[in-house]
């Protein structure tokens, strides 16, 4: 655990050295912008093993996945269950979409493999951010290391021909087109003042916030996917417009090096005071822990699954016996990186509990910081505040049953 | 091979089609609880055993594996859980449970029975368990029940206590009852008040525990009639 967490902080350090440093040829978000050092060599073959590894098919598919078994499914379990092909009563089925909405889907890897920046790839498997607003699920926070990622992201994204980027001189006609065509009824482009769709259509739930694409695609090769998406990667799900070929490099030109305002990170969420009134197990666990953790946390021998990747291990993580789905459980802690069991509410240097400062942890990393524990839960929006007060609280009154 | 044995390897091979589990499903954490009858019948003896009604969850799990008490502990499965409840539906009815088939307890002697059951079966779980805080708890919790493993049981629930890995309130009011006074023939007066002391202290702090734990189940922290 200790190594886990000096790694992470060695990184962390790492990566806000690099924010500093880097001066990014245009201005983008600083959660985009890459650490300044990353491994020099990779090392495609062992990105291979990390796909399974990392069991990047819990929710992507791609050419370079194997199909995983049913009790990994993550997001095909939630396209079931939102297209009412799940075997449950039509009941709970009307209980459970609104939950499994938030990760209805998730981008296919031969996209990688077309166009993104291998660079970007990897320092985006180090310190994942939100990508597209339309989707609750960000990429989980992985425990990779950076020769890691660097691997990973050589496997998924080869080295290709080079390709020559549109002009800057057609960004106006690129901002009249991208109007033209509809591109901000799916597409947020923050920071320009385009792209700002209220209520984008179902089928764009994976749209990108194309303020990011200039960091992530290899500039020469976003004209043709702009083009005939599914000529290019037939499994993207960006659907075809029609456009001549100099529209769709005027638009990739638009794209790439449109003006940016700066955007400031997302602010601190208020930490509200523990409540005075009494806040008992049923509550908590029907508000929090059933509603999120046990996902990923849960007893294998009563639930369907695989116990999740909390409890039984996956996404490279060991498992760690920790079922977070009854009150017993979740006082029985969890296996630390020496095989000893630890208490959730074990206190941290400033008092918090572990269990709530995982919570905490996680808006931190929608700031943008690295912290050495990993927040949760992982991929998912921060719980509101109001629930994480509901969470303290219950600790700070003895846990009541 | 003949017409009959191509028949037996057919009706053995849609017999195994028909025990087969069914097909485990994705993300299915929790989902089970609400479709399987048994599963829900168990969650609901765990709740009643958890909440001070023993007697209540024994009822449940006798009603849904009315062969329990001929069960062996398997290797994970909702049979397991039936056992580990009733297991503490004895330990936590004193082992006075009396309930048909299999757990009569009109005689001493079949709740001295059923308390042996109770302790076997909760000890099976907990080492096969390996590190799991609630296996231990509850073990201990049984074996506290017999004077001759008191030490045992408070060794443990003080191990676990001190890493804040006791799991249920009904440890730290087993732990409280392990730290009542006791006479000590032979030892010294300062020495006896002395442990009397550490001791009360001690108790308070898990009678503490156990009424926050407990919630509204406060009578989980009553001392035992016995």
């Amino acid at each position: 655990m200790r190594l886990a967490a000096l790694r992470y902080l060695v990184l962390a350090l790492l990566l806000a050295c690099g924010d500093r440093k880097a001066s990014p040829p245009l201005p983008a978000s600083s959660a985009s912008t890459p650490p300044a050092s990353l491994p020099a060599v990779a090392h495609p073959e062992r990105g291979a093993a990390w796909l399974a590894k990392y069991e990047c098919a819990r929710c992507h598919t791609g050419e370079r996945l194997e199909p995983p078994p049913a009790a990994k499914r993550c997001v095909g379990c939630h396209a079931d269950i939102l297209a009412g092909r799940f075997d449950a009563p039509p009941s709970m089925l009307t209980e459970w979409r609104p939950r499994v909405a938030r990760l209805p889907a998730a981008p296919s890897l031969d996209v990688a493999g077309f166009m993104l920046r291998r660079d970007w790839l990897a320092s985006y498997l180090l310190k994942p951010h939100d990508l597209r607003p339309h989707l609750d699920a960000t990429m989980p926070r992985f425990g990779l290391t950076p020769q890691d990622a660097v691997d990973l992201a050589a496997q998924l994204a080869p080295t290709r021909a080079p390709t020559e980027a549109p002009s800057r001189d057609l960004v106006p006609e690129g901002r009249r087109l991208f109007a033209a065509k509809g591109c901000g009824s799916c597409h947020a482009f923050t920071g320009t003042g385009d792209g700002t769709p209220s209520e984008p259509p179902s089928g764009a739930v994976l749209a990108p916030d194309l303020r990011h694409t200039r960091d992530r695609v290899v500039a020469g090769r976003l004209s043709s996917f702009i083009r005939s998406p599914r000529s290019v990667v037939p499994s993207a799900t960006m659907p075809r417009i029609e456009m001549t070929d100099d529209e769709s490099e005027a638009l990739a030109a638009f794209i790439l090096f449109a003006s940016l305002a700066p955007v400031p990170p997302p602010s601190a969420p208020p930490r509200l005071p523990v409540l005075s009134r009494r806040v008992g197990w049923p509550e908590v666990r029907d508000r929090v822990f059933r509603k999120v953790c046990w996902h990923c946390h849960a007893q294998p021998d009563f639930a369907r699954g695989d116990g999740g990747p909390g409890m039984s291990g996956g996404f490279g993580y060991p498992g760690r016996k920790l079922d977070l789905s009854t009150y017993e459980a979740i006082q029985s802690g969890y296996l630390d990186d020496d095989g000893e069991l630890v208490s959730l509410f074990t206190p941290s240097e400033d008092g918090t509990p572990r269990l709530l400062q995982a919570l905490l942890n996680r808006q931190l990393e929608v700031q943008g910081e690295l912290p050495a524990m990993r927040g949760m839960p992982l991929g998912f929006p921060p719980l509101p505040p109001e629930d994480i007060q509901l969470v303290e609280t219950w600790i700070a009154q003895g846990r009541p049953r | 091979m003949g017409t009959t044995r191509w028949m037996l390897v057919l009706g053995l091979g849609l017999v195994g089609v028909g025990l087969a589990p069914h097909e485990v499903q994705a993300c299915g954490n929790g989902v089970e609880e609400r479709l399987n009858e048994i599963v829900t019948n168990l969650a609901k003896a765990e709740r009643d055993v958890n909440q001070g009604r023993p007697l209540q969850a024994g009822r449940t799990v006798l009603a849904t594996y009315p062969n329990l008490r001929e069960l062996k502990p398997a290797r994970n499965g909702p049979s397991d859980r039936a056992m580990r409840t009733m297991a503490l539906a004895i330990v936590r009815t004193e082992a006075k449970l009396d309930l048909k088939p299999g757990f009569s307890g009109a005689t001493q002697e079949q709740r001295a029975g059923n308390l042996v059951w109770a302790q076997r079966m909760l000890r099976a779980f907990s080492q096969r368990s390996g590190r799991d805080a609630a296996a231990e708890t509850a073990y201990a919790e049984a074996i506290a029940l017999s004077p001759a493993r008191r030490a045992e049981a408070m060794r443990i629930l003080t191990r676990l206590s001190r890493a804040d890995l006791l799991t249920s309130p009904q440890g730290y009011a087993t732990l409280s009852r392990l730290y009542e006074p006791v006479e000590e023939p032979g030892t010294p007066a300062f020495l006896h008040a002395a442990r009397m002391t550490l001791n009360l202290g001690r108790q308070r702090l898990a009678d503490d525990r156990c009424r926050r734990m407990a919630g509204e189940a406060q009578t989980i922290c009553m001392p035992l009639e016995s």
